[in-house]
């Protein structure tokens, strides 16, 4: 689920955001990209990229940190 | 990240990733021989989407051969090789024949750069009309244009793969995309690829 900040509240508030299952697994793949993309374009580039690296260094385990 | 598309630039202040460091690394002995334009897949990895791939693709400006061999030498001394040929003036027949050197870091054939002079006119547009500069704390990275990015994932590569990595861009940079620049790359791709 994403958790989008709502700017301007006293105390940030977080909003969570629900996919929407796809009818099928190209349609279920696409709905994810446009959730995932959601969640990078409403957080710090520090959050998002801390979970992106996750999956993208675990591909390459022997490139240097 | 924010992106003024005015000054061509993004500025971005991500987590780097292994990847994204090698990147940096390769382009900092690059940079000190020629212009280049990371073109394709990395550019929406570099934006958060969530996958890995096995090459990251840079058009370079064309060189003389003994430029060339400046820039070979430089690689080499970094812990960059060729994996086509160990010959500099075989892997610069290649690029002069359009066709792509792959380096990649020494004893590793994945992820490797898939090095290519730009061959159409469309490619050589990617210098001249509209790169972007994508500017972090530890380096900078110069950039096809996004539109550049949507129009050729959406109407030439097509794959599953493209057109998510596309769908990737346009949501992250919504709002902020000039889809008659893209409708103007589709007409152009679709007489060169029809």
């Amino acid at each position: 689920m994403a958790v989008i900040k709502e700017e301007g509240a006293k105390e940030e508030k977080e909003r969570r955001v629900f996919m929407k299952p796809g009818k099928d697994n190209r349609e279920d793949r696409m709905n994810f990209v446009k959730y995932w993309a959601e969640y990078v374009r409403t957080h710090s580039d520090k959050e998002w990229s801390r979970q992106q690296n996750i999956v993208i260094d675990s591909q390459y385990p022997k490139l240097k940190d | 990240m924010d992106y003024n598309s005015e000054k061509r630039e993004i500025k971005l202040d991500k987590e780097l990733s292994r990847l994204d460091k090698l990147v940096l690394r390769f382009l900092d002995v690059i940079k000190k021989h020629v212009d280049y334009v990371i073109i394709s897949g990395y550019i929406s990895i570099l934006f958060g989407r969530s996958r890995a791939t096995e090459d990251v693709d840079i058009f370079i400006k064309p060189l003389t051969y003994d430029e060339f061999a400046g820039l070979y030498k430089n690689l080499k001394m970094h812990g960059f090789w060729c994996l086509n040929a160990e010959n500099p003036e075989e892997i610069y027949n290649y690029l002069k024949n359009y066709e792509a050197a792959r380096f990649a870091e020494e004893g590793m054939s994945i992820p490797n750069f898939e090095m290519k002079f730009p061959k159409r006119e469309i490619d050589k547009e990617t210098f001249t009309d509209d790169s972007i500069n994508v500017i972090m704390p530890e380096g900078t990275i110069k950039i096809s244009s996004l539109e550049r990015q949507v129009a050729f994932k959406k109407y030439y590569l097509k794959s599953d793969k493209d057109l998510e990595d596309a769908r990737h861009i346009e949501e992250v940079f919504k709002g902020k995309i000039d889809y008659d620049k893209i409708n103007k790359l589709k007409v152009i791709i679709d007489n060169i690829w029809p």
